[in-house]
């Protein structure tokens, strides 16, 4: 069974994935890509993007990989959300179907592990 | 915005220098020693920021031409790309029904979610009618 820091370690990093993406997102669209180093959005994307992989490998050396995938795969549906919510995209039944095979391929994977 | 084929392509590139970069870390990270932290300066591990690097610098500019609700599930590609690196390059790591079955549902939904969001939209199609 997984332990509950473990648990919260990867439920974080997918979490701080999806932050660190929307802020790159947010940072491209708004600045000209050899401009970005001195946009805020940049320096948060990154700040995310580094304590998310640390809590990853923290986490990939004491669980099986069939464990963290699914659990890190939460960063889709956040990055979803995120997209809708705050960069206005609009959501189709192709991209659900796609996302939600995603998920489903994931997982998949993670039971083969 | 519609999402441009050219940023999927991107997206894919970057997710195969992602995949690269992890398969460095893993030799990378059997040879750090956390009792003597500068064993993290290994070749293999400096080689997988590299990668990961280059992964970033194709990521971006995709992310300037498209949405992100199609781009990132897009980066899910580097299950493939782990599957055959690995198969390669670590014989112990065998493959099963079960990842082969994950990685075809994978790709095959990429292919959809890539299909919605590169697709006309209704509103746009007859916006354009009206122009024309």
């Amino acid at each position: 069974m997984i332990n509950g820091i473990t648990l919260l370690l990867l439920l974080a990093a997918g979490f701080l994935g999806a932050l660190a993406t929307l802020e790159m997102k947010k940072g491209v669209d708004k600045h000209h890509l050899f401009r970005l180093v001195y946009s805020s959005h940049a320096l948060k994307g990154f700040l995310f993007m580094a304590l998310s992989t640390a809590f990853y490998l923290a986490a990939l050396r004491k669980e099986e990989l069939s464990v963290v995938y699914p659990l890190v795969s939460t960063t889709y549906i956040w990055i979803t959300i995120f997209s809708v919510k705050q960069l206005g995209e609009k959501m189709n039944a192709w991209k659900w179907i796609g996302l939600i095979g995603v998920l489903i391929g994931v997982i998949l994977v993670g039971i083969g592990s | 915005m519609r999402t441009k084929k050219r940023a999927i392509l991107l997206v894919i590139l970057s997710t195969f220098f992602n995949s690269a970069g992890q398969i460095f870390w893993k030799y990378g990270l059997n040879r750090i020693d956390f009792a003597h932290l500068w064993t993290i300066l290994n070749m293999p591990f400096l080689l997988g920021i590299a990668s990961y690097s280059l992964g970033i610098s194709c990521l971006l500019p995709a992310f300037k031409r498209g949405e992100l609700s199609v781009l990132y599930p897009i980066v899910a590609t580097s299950f493939l790309w782990i599957a055959l690196l690995s198969h390669f390059l670590f014989p112990s790591d065998t493959m099963n029904i079960w990842k082969w079955t994950g990685i075809i549902i994978i790709l095959v939904s990429i292919s959809i979610l890539g299909y919605g969001g590169s697709k006309k939209r209704k509103h746009e199609e007859q916006a354009k009618r009206k122009k024309s």
